[in-house]
């Protein structure tokens, strides 16, 4: 049981590195806060979703997009307006901002669909 | 770095709450194409397919030593209605009635497909010198909650052995019924997951749901 905790803590600590990195190139570059915020949710999805087309889970599965369109969606919607309730730079990411970066690889994914 | 920390403990909290569940390695079957060979069937493995309507089965072939465990439970996401897959063993010196208590029976079962797929491909059957073991009716609770990947099950099997000899076994697995389904076989039980499993785990996650909500 301690090597999958193990590992499981190891990765969300990689993961929490990486959000970290991100959003400090973002401020390091001068990248506005709203995109600060929500590039690593955007590189999360793009990982997700280009993981899914190597493995050739993706395209062929309409139905399965349209879930994780409105799962995504939905953490997005929740993200965003957790954000308006913020102070400081982390405010200026709202539900919008949030969707965009969520739903952006997704809609790409559908759209590949039709293809 | 406020933000940062929160971040890390949620993580942590959230991986914490996910590795009670046991660590199998996926694989993801293709419908129609051969799978090449579990080497170690004691390690464990969560085999997620397909079975399209009709007299199809899926192929999973082992290549086992002798003594090595056998574990096996035969999953099927709810709301699938009654559908429930039968699961054959087939290999070398799988003869003689097993106990009960390895969740087994001898022999084939009268309505196993007597092909995978088209006629053109080999006959399931057992070669010379083989035997099989039919899986039985599961004994224990029917349902089971798989909580690395959140999906709820029914059980339809579950059988615990030893490999008589060193060879190569082969799983069938088919809907008496003919209608098809998702299905997820669970096999072996030693665990291994590392940096690398974790990392791949949201990758996985969402290749498990992508075969769920197909």
């Amino acid at each position: 049981m301690i090597g999958p905790l193990l590992g499981l803590a190891l990765g969300g600590w990689v993961y929490a590195m990486l959000w970290g990195l991100v959003w400090l190139a973002g401020r390091v570059v001068s990248v506005p806060p709203s995109l600060r915020w929500t590039l690593p949710w955007l590189l999360f999805q793009t990982y997700i979703v280009g993981g899914l087309f190597v493995t050739g889970d993706l395209p062929g599965a309409p139905a399965a997009v349209l879930k994780f369109i409105s799962l995504v969606g939905g953490f997005s919607l929740v993200f965003g307006v957790a954000a308006r309730y913020r102070q400081g730079e982390a405010a200026a990411a709202g539900p919008a901002a949030w969707l965009a970066a969520g739903l952006g690889p997704w809609l790409i994914a559908l759209a590949a669909e039709w293809l | 770095m406020r933000t940062l920390r929160i971040t890390g403990v949620v993580l942590i909290c959230l991986a914490a709450l996910t590795a009670v569940a046991l660590a199998h390695t996926p694989i993801f079957l293709t419908p129609g194409r051969a799978h090449p060979p579990i080497r170690n069937p004691a390690q464990s493995w969560a085999i997620y397919g397909r079975l399209p309507p009709g007299k199809t089965a899926d192929l999973i072939p082992m290549e086992a030593q002798s003594g090595q465990p056998f574990r096996l439970k035969l999953l099927v996401p709810q709301g699938q209605g009654a559908f429930c897959p039968r699961t054959v063993l087939m290999g070398p010196d799988l003869q003689g009635e097993p106990p009960p208590s390895t969740g087994l029976r001898s022999g084939l079962p009268g309505d196993m497909p007597p092909y995978p797929g088209r006629p053109s491909e080999p006959p399931l059957t057992p070669g010379p010198y083989h035997g099989a073991y039919t899986l039985l009716e599961p004994a224990g609770p029917p349902e089971f909650y798989e909580q690395f990947t959140q999906i709820r099950y029914n059980v339809c099997g579950e059988a615990s052995y030893s490999f008589p000899t060193d060879g190569r076994y082969q799983l069938v697995i088919y809907d008496p019924a003919r209608e098809g389904g998702t299905y997820t076989a669970a096999l072996g039980q030693e665990e291994r997951f590392g940096l690398a499993d974790a990392l791949l785990f949201p990758l996985t996650w969402a290749r498990v749901h992508v075969w769920l909500w197909r």
